[in-house]
């Protein structure tokens, strides 16, 4: 029964463990020890709970843990994100992929919203999650959550807008 | 949804990383869950011991408590049931006496005298005047 257990939990964690780590750093801003950290609390939490959850919806469960505890954490210490007006200078380095610089962009303009603008945007567009259950994974009225998102999407527009504009 | 906003979920999507489920993530959540699992017994056997000694403390107050307080509350009932007994004739008999004596060319006067029945007959005769 353990053994059975442990192995479905393995399958799972093994197989959504890419997607996951990805919805972590995204709720980081990019840092990736913090979002091992997050995902690993998350995990465990999921193992306690997989006997209620694995025949619902796991995944659902953990990106629940994820935001929540995204926010929680930032609240509780600070991270040594400050906003500034201007994204920080990639670095010029010639074996650097393009989808690697994008994402060091976009994890950088993550990194300069307010928590739960960033969770409510990364939720929406990253999980394409509706409104509704943006709320309910992060806890809030609907209103909120909209709020939120839309706030969250102006600044980005703000910040990536010339990034983006080009690909229009 | 915008442009803008279908760019920015493509480049969420296009930027996932494949980062396999490695050993060392394995062991560190095998560690994360014993840890855990230690954490919680810690915490509910230290709950079952402050629940036992709550239960102790309170079974050994109580009966004390009960013993020394039970007698005190008889001594208090008769001074609290006699006080109120004289007041409401007091009330009763001193009210009507004064407010048609000095009211008595106002306009209210007339309302106590009636509920009175037929003691203060005199009055609705001044007041017609």
């Amino acid at each position: 029964m353990g053994q059975m257990r442990a192995d479905a939990f393995d399958r799972f964690v093994a197989a959504r463990w890419p997607a996951l780590l990805h919805l972590a750093h995204l709720l980081t801003g990019g840092d990736r020890h913090r979002a091992e950290d997050l995902l690993q609390e998350a995990l465990v939490k999921l193992w306690f709970a997989w006997p209620r959850v694995a025949e619902q919806a796991p995944e659902a469960y953990v990106r629940r843990v994820l935001a929540r505890a995204a926010a929680r954490s930032a609240r509780r210490r600070w991270w040594g994100e400050r906003p500034v007006e201007r994204l920080p200078e990639l670095p010029e380095t010639g074996d650097v992929a393009a989808a690697v610089e994008e994402r060091t962009r976009l994890e950088a303009a993550l990194a300069l919203l307010p928590v739960r603008q960033r969770a409510a945007v990364v939720l929406r567009y990253y999980q394409d999650l509706s409104e509704g259950q943006v709320a309910e994974a992060l806890g809030c009225p609907v209103g909120t959550a909209r709020s939120l998102t839309s706030r969250g999407v102006a600044r980005l527009r703000q910040v990536l807008g010339d990034a983006i504009e080009p690909v229009k | 949804m915008e442009d803008f906003e279908r760019e920015l979920a493509r480049m969420m999507r296009d930027t996932q990383a494949n980062t396999p489920f490695e050993d060392q993530h394995r062991q560190r959540l095998q560690a994360g869950v014993r840890a855990r699992r230690r954490a919680r017994t810690v915490w509910m056997a230290t709950g079952s011991a402050l629940t036992i000694a709550g239960l102790g403390v309170g079974l050994e107050v109580l009966p004390s408590a009960s013993a020394q307080g039970g007698p005190a509350v008889p001594h208090h009932r008769p001074t609290s049931t006699t006080a109120p007994v004289p007041l409401p004739p007091r009330t009763c008999t001193t009210v009507p006496v004064p407010l048609p004596a000095h009211t008595s060319t106002t306009v209210p006067v007339p309302l106590p005298t009636r509920t009175c029945a037929t003691a203060p007959a005199p009055a609705p005769t001044s007041t017609a005047k």
